[in-house]
């Protein structure tokens, strides 16, 4: 068994009481995203790459969010969280010390085990890089394991840009190859332009021999999608986050199911050929 | 209307032999007729040029096809007394501009060099006659400017919805 394939101790998995941790450290990634960090001594969460938690601010709600920290330091907890609504928007209001509930890991992780011997390509938009840090991370830290790494990273503009120590660190060591884009940008950005599915054609990998992660808005994987099957890629080694609506978070409550599936319990994470079909449907 | 002063001349003028070669490995020429390449390179000159240059002002008269051999261009748009506002970034095996195929054959947007740039330019006054007087090749280039125009259309429409993702609530 390798090191990635280690069993994942779940704590509360099933549990659908969150135990309250005390948030340490806020950092701002952008106006709209926020970096939660909790230090939970006293129960480490254990997790893999592409699981999430429910994390619950007491007196307004919970929501799902993906975990962004190493794996390899369950005793430091983040949460990267754009503000859309009442308890994104609490979330980004946290000061240092205030209690969060957190109850979690949940759902299938990404396939890391896979891409071993394989190029791994990960592809984000806007916060999508969140679920997807932790096996970047994790990836690394094995390097000598993978092909080529490569990740491709879209935001609507530089100031949407998050995680750039990591971008700029990744960048710099050249243990991947980072290519980022915007949406748009005024003149004096000296990156690219345009969107992330334009690199997908030119950005060398081995499209026979490689492992894709897609997380971003739905409609930005489906060009994504496309793009990496035009390129050559099979549809069942190309691997989507689905980020719908959660409530229980453990496949009881039917909240989150689309088509036969209940995000939660059999995702988030599910390969394309999974799910293409389920994301045509206009009313699931 | 002019030239745009800021469009400078050749530093480096290939022969037809190498620029029927660069010619052919530019992904906007490939596939094409041996003959059809060879009668292009005859319309053809490499240039380089430095990070600031303008290749294209909007509004000026389109006479020129762009094929990008290395460096990054940025294809940008001006509003009086606001910062310039890149619509997208082109590099190297792309294409700048099609206007030069399309009444009124007037320049769109500018482009800018981010970086040095090696391109091979292409005279569209002699090239649309050439395809006019080839109907094989014209046929061919317009599939090839038309497949640009609507990847680029695609590209749009999906970095409109982008936006708009991330303006939602
Ligand atoms: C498995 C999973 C992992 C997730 N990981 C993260 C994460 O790491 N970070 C994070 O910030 N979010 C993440 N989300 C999304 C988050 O759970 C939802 O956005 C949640 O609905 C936010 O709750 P809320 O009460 O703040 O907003 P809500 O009251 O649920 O929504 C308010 C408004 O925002 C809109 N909205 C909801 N979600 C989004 C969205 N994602 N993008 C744009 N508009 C939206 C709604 O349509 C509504 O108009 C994840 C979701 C899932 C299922
Ligand atoms: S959120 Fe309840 S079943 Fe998935």
């Amino acid at each position: 068994m390798t090191v990635l394939d280690a069993p994942v101790e779940v704590p509360t998995r099933g549990a659908l009481t969150s135990r309250p941790y005390q948030v340490s450290s806020v950092r701002h990634q952008t106006h709209d995203i926020v970096t939660i960090d909790v230090a939970p001594q006293q129960h480490p969460i254990a997790f893999k790459p592409g699981q999430f938690d429910m994390v619950y601010v007491y007196g307004v709600g919970e929501a799902a969010i993906s975990i962004s920290s190493d794996p390899a330091t369950p005793g430091l907890l983040s949460h990267t969280i754009r503000a859309v609504g009442w308890v994104t928007k609490a979330l980004n209001d946290l000061q240092p010390g205030t209690t969060i509930g957190i109850r979690g890991p949940y759902g299938r992780p990404w396939p890391l085990e896979e891409a071993e011997g394989k190029d791994l390509v990960v592809i984000t938009g806007g916060i999508g890089m969140a679920p997807v840090r932790p096996a970047i991370v994790q990836a690394l830290r094995h390097r000598e394991r993978f092909g080529r790494i490569v990740l491709l990273k879209g935001a609507r503009s530089p100031r949407d840009l998050v995680f750039r120590d990591d971008l700029d660190r990744w960048h710099a060591d050249r243990s991947i190859d980072v290519h980022v884009t915007v949406d748009s940008a005024v003149r004096g950005w000296s990156g690219r332009v345009g969107v992330v599915t334009k690199l997908i054609p030119r950005v060398p990998f081995d499209p026979e021999n490689s492992v894709i992660l897609l997380c971003g808005p739905e409609v930005m994987m489906w060009f994504s999608a496309e793009a990496l099957l035009g390129r050559g890629v099979p549809a069942e080694r190309i691997y989507v986050t689905l980020e719908r609506n959660m409530k229980c978070g453990v496949g009881s409550c039917g909240h989150c199911q689309l088509g036969s599936k209940f995000l939660c319990r059999d995702g988030p994470v599910f390969s394309w050929d999974e799910v293409a079909a389920l994301l045509d449907v206009r009313e699931l | 209307m002019a030239t745009p002063a800021a469009v400078p001349a050749p530093l480096q003028a290939g022969d037809p032999d190498t620029l029927r070669v660069t010619l052919a490995g530019h992904p906007f020429c490939a596939g094409l007729e041996v003959a059809h390449v060879q009668a292009m390179a005859e319309l053809a000159s490499e240039h380089t040029f430095g990070p600031g240059t303008f290749l294209l002002r909007r509004g000026y008269a389109a006479r020129t096809l762009f094929l990008l051999l290395q460096g990054d261009v940025s294809l940008e748009i001006v509003e009086p007394g606001a910062d310039a506002i890149v619509l997208e970034t082109l590099h190297e095996g792309e294409t700048v501009g099609w206007s030069w195929l399309f009444p009124p054959h007037r320049w769109s947007f500018d482009a800018r060099c981010l970086s040095p740039v090696r391109l091979v330019q292409l005279d569209a006054d002699r090239l649309r006659a050439l395809m006019a007087r080839d109907p094989a090749l014209g046929r061919d280039l317009a599939v090839r400017v038309g497949q640009l125009v609507v990847q680029r259309l695609q590209l749009t429409r999906a970095q409109l919805v982008e936006i708009q993702h991330h303006d939602r609530p």
